[in-house]
Formats: structure tokens, C-alpha cells, sequence
């Protein structure tokens, strides 16, 4: 059976220093030109604007094109604790959170951002994506999302994180990673034979970085091509099992 | 299309062993479809030039297509001007390269006497150029010697705008690919500069040669003409080398 590719990191609006054309429209012609089939994605406004106004602009999006799904975002610097904010959202049908501690400078052990966990973890049974920079985040966001028991998803895990990566992703079996910074020729099959290949997930960051790049390094990895479509979409699948029925 | 790479590491990597021998090496090349590379040695840029040169030496074969880059340590002037000495007047050593000291980039001052006396040898200057600020300091150095040509590693990563803005107009700076992944990097370079100043390198073994290669393949701009000279040709002439790889 031919596996559907899914990005799980795209997003689109407009940034400060990229492209001009980065709109959902473009996102779209992104996939169809890479022959991906989905992608999980939000507007730029919420990570860099306000989270209200990015989740509104990604519904949006998502409602016009068939091939995006929605993902929501809160800043925890702008979370004030009202009461409901978190579980409203959670009421939406978004498939995945996201956050961005670096992009907004806060740190991983922010006490906001336990608290948004912990009431998304009463509210709804959804997987989370944290973008990942430095040595000693993973760790750091171990600690704080002890408890959280659906599934992490570790964004941005590149060379210098990967040993941390690992380390942490053997204990906690609900932890996945994204592959569009792990460069390394040999990250992947040290994946593979570490933690294994079923919690490794394709993503591109695209449309400011390359989709193309992101496909061909997992396409002419040293994987065996059951595992190739595993990470492309059977993982994500598996993940999501609402994916397909979309 | 056959490559010629023109920023590849000769080193052993506790993530990838595929430039950790002469073997691996040879076999790295076939994968990637590599007729030509020019290595620089791990151990040379990370601690002791002098035995990482040596090393690349030993191994360099103008018939087999492994050639050199004599790396320069800016903090041993007189030890670096015998290494220019020992090896660039071999045709197995196409150029020197230049590391910033950790933490900061490679300064005209710091460079000054090392790159006067590279004009003896009439070989091009590669300089690791990671960010926006070794990209200014490198501009100054290719404005104070028009006469020789430079190399930008990695053309500033994530401003590589800024590599695009110093190589137009110094025409004697020449960038190499590997570094930021952006989607628009490669057609806003050549629409710059026009495809004869970018150099096709891919920074093994920290980084998969596939994500430079996709991201030349994917930039709908490019004529086949264009991709032949980015993947060899402007490295055989800037090299003057087209006899060796023919």
C-alpha cells in the first residue's frame, strides 16, 4: 500500500527576513510540487504576532485548502491564566500545539508554558511540538512535561542535540522527533537503531526551507525503504489516526 | 551530474565515519556521485593544522580527484607561512582556508600577513564564513587583496543574503553553498551574481550532500547550464584543474 507523505512542520504568513511568498496558497503549491499529500501547519501571525490572530488565520487556511491541517499555538508570555483559554481551544479542531521558545524567548522551565501543558493534558488528547535549539533543552523539557503522557514531538533536533535526543527519547516513549535538521548523512540509521524507526516523523520547515532538501534526505538515506515510508507518513499515520479519514 | 565539492571534511565524527579513511572516502564519493573533492582536515581545523594537513596530504590524488585545502591557523602566523610554503605549490592543494578564532570570525587584521603572502602562490583564499558577521569581516579582506580570489564556506548560513550583497560587489568573492537550507537561496544567489560565482560543497560529514544538491535541483531559475557550472564547472576553472578531472 502506497503511504501518503505527511510534513509535520510547515507553516505560512509572512516572517520578518523570509520569503515574500509564503502564503497558504504557496504552501499548497509546495506539496503538490513534491508530491506531499499533507501537512500539518499554522500561520506565522501566532508565532509571531498573537496566538489568538494566528489561530484564527490557520483555521482559515485550513478550511480553504484540503491539504493543510490546522495546528494551534499559545505564547506563554502572553498567557495570563484566564480561566477557559486553553480549554477553548482545545474545543477546536486542532490536530497538534505548537511552541516556540526560542523564536519568543522564554525557557523550556517557563512556568506558563506548564501550566498551558497541564491544562491541555486535562482538556484534550493532543500531541505537542516544541522546536528544540540548544544542549539542555530536551532535558529541561523532559522535566517540565513529566506527566504529560500524550505524545512530544521535538522539533529542530539537530547534530549538536541529537545525543540528547536520544538519551531522553529512550525514556520517555511517547517522545518523537522531526527530521529537518538532522543533516548528519548518518543521523537517521543512528535513530533507527537507537530509539527506532516508528518515533522518527518527516519535517521540512518548509516553505522557508527547503521541502525538497528535507524529501531527498530521507528518500536517498541509508534506510531500507519500508522505513523511509515509515518516517514519510506510516509514523504519522500511526500518530494520528484520524489523518487518513481527513 | 557529476560533482565536484568543493567543502568536504577529511575527519572521523562520533555521528558519521564516511570521511573517516581513505576508503570511506572513495566510497563517499561514488555515493554522492562525487568525481572531485577538496578536504579540509577535522583535526587541522579543530586543534593541530600542521599534523591535519599532513594527513590530507597523505591521502590527496590529483588522478583519483581528492585534492586539499592547506587550513591556516591565524594564531601561528610564522607556522602558517611555512604550511603555505610546504604544500601550495603541489597541485593536489587547490587553496588555503581560514577558521575564525572560537567565536569570532577571521579579520582582516588577523589575516593580513597570511593572505599578502598567498599571492605568491596564486591560489584562491576559502574562508569559513557561518554567519553575518564573518561574511563583513571576509568583504573587507577581498576589498584590501582584489587580487585573489576568495571562497565564502557555508556563504553566511542563515544571512546568506548578506554573502549575495558582498560577492556582488567584491568580484573576486566566490560562494559556496553548503550552510542555511533556505528554500530561495540558490535562485536568489544566481540571480545575483549569475550561477558562474556559486561552488557546489556540502560540508561532510556534518552535513548530507543530498540537502546542497536538492536545493540546486529544486531552484526552477537554474538552466542545465547553470547546474553544470555550480555542481563542477566553476570549481575546475576557478581551480584551474579542468585537465585533471577530464
Amino acid at each position: 500500500m502506497a503511504i501518503e507523505i505527511l510534513d509535520v512542520n510547515t507553516y505560512f504568513g509572512p516572517t520578518p527576513t523570509e520569503r515574500a511568498d509564503a502564503s497558504a496558497q504557496s504552501l499548497v503549491s509546495t506539496l503538490q510540487k513534491n508530491e506531499v499529500q499533507w501537512c500539518l501547519t499554522l500561520s506565522t501571525y501566532g508565532v509571531l504576532h498573537g496566538d489568538r490572530a494566528g489561530n484564527i488565520e490557520t483555521m482559515t487556511a485550513c478550511s480553504n485548502f484540503d491539504r493543510l491541517i490546522p495546528v494551534a499555538t499559545i505564547n506563554p508570555m502572553d498567557f495570563f491564566g484566564r480561566e477557559g483559554q486553553v480549554e477553548e481551544l482545545a474545543n477546536l479542531p486542532f490536530e497538534m500545539f505548537r511552541f516556540f521558545p526560542h523564536r519568543q524567548g522564554w525557557p523550556m522551565s517557563f512556568s506558563p508554558f506548564a501550566d498551558i501543558v497541564k491544562r491541555l493534558s486535562a482538556a484534550k488528547s493532543v500531541p505537542l511540538m516544541i522546536s528544540v535549539k540548544k544542549p539542555g533543552d530536551i532535558g529541561s523539557l523532559e522535566r517540565v512535561l513529566d506527566g504529560y503522557a500524550q505524545a512530544v514531538i521535538l522539533a529542530g533536533v539537530a547534530p549538536d542535540t541529537l545525543a540528547e535526543c536520544i538519551s531522553v527519547m529512550k525514556n520517555q516513549p511517547h517522545f518523537y522527533v522531526e527530521t529537518h535538521a538532522l543533516r548528519s548523512p548518518d543521523a537517521l540509521t543512528v535513530l533507527r537503531d537507537t530509539i527506532g524507526i516508528k518515533r522518527v516523523l518527516f519535517g521540512s520547515s518548509a516553505p522557508g526551507e527547503s521541502m525538497a532538501a528535507a524529501l531527498r534526505f530521507v528518500k536517498r538515506s541509508e534506510l531500507s525503504t519500508d522505513d523511509q515510508l515509515a518516517v514519510l507518513g506510516g509514523n504519522a499515520q500511526a500518530l494520528w489516526h484520524g489523518s487518513e479519514a481527513r | 551530474m557529476s560533482r565536484f565539492d568543493v567543502f568536504a571534511y577529511y575527519t572521523d565524527t562520533a555521528l558519521s565515519h564516511c570521511m573517516a579513511s581513505r576508503e570511506q572516502l572513495v566510497r563517499s564519493m561514488q555515493k554522492y556521485d562525487t568525481s572531485a573533492i577538496a578536504l579540509v582536515s577535522g583535526v587541522a581545523a579543530d586543534c593541530d593544522f600542521v599534523a591535519g594537513n599532513q594527513a590530507v596530504r597523505d591521502i590527496a590524488s590529483t588522478s583519483e580527484g581528492i585534492y586539499g585545502l592547506v587550513t591556516l591557523n591565524l594564531a601561528y602566523p610564522e607556522e602558517s607561512l611555512e604550511q603555505q610554503r610546504l604544500h601550495l605549490m603541489r597541485r593536489e592543494f587547490l587553496a588555503c582556508v581560514l577558521f575564525g578564532k572560537v567565536g569570532s570570525p577571521v579579520t582582516l587584521s588577523d589575516a593580513s600577513e597570511i593572505v599578502n603572502a598567498q599571492r605568491r602562490y596564486a591560489k584562491p583564499v576559502a574562508i569559513y564564513a557561518p554567519d553575518a558577521e564573518a561574511v563583513h569581516e571576509a568583504a573587507k579582506i577581498a576589498a584590501e587583496f582584489n587580487g585573489i580570489k576568495f571562497i565564502l564556506l557555508s556563504m553566511g548560513g542563515d544571512d546568506w543574503h548578506g554573502a549575495g550583497t558582498a560577492a556582488k560587489r567584491h568580484l573576486n568573492i566566490y560562494l559556496e553553498l553548503s550552510g542555511s537550507l533556505d528554500t530561495d537561496k540558490v535562485s536568489h544567489a544566481s540571480a545575483v551574481l549569475t550561477a558562474r560565482k556559486l561552488l557546489y560543497g556540502s560540508a561532510l560529514p556534518y552535513s548530507d550532500p543530498e540537502l546542497v544538491a536538492a536545493m540546486i535541483d529544486d531552484a526552477s531559475t537554474l538552466t542545465a547550464s547553470d547546474r553544470s557550472r555550480i555542481y563542477s564547472q566553476n570549481a575546475e576553472s576557478l581551480f584551474s584543474i579542468q585537465a585533471d578531472t577530464d
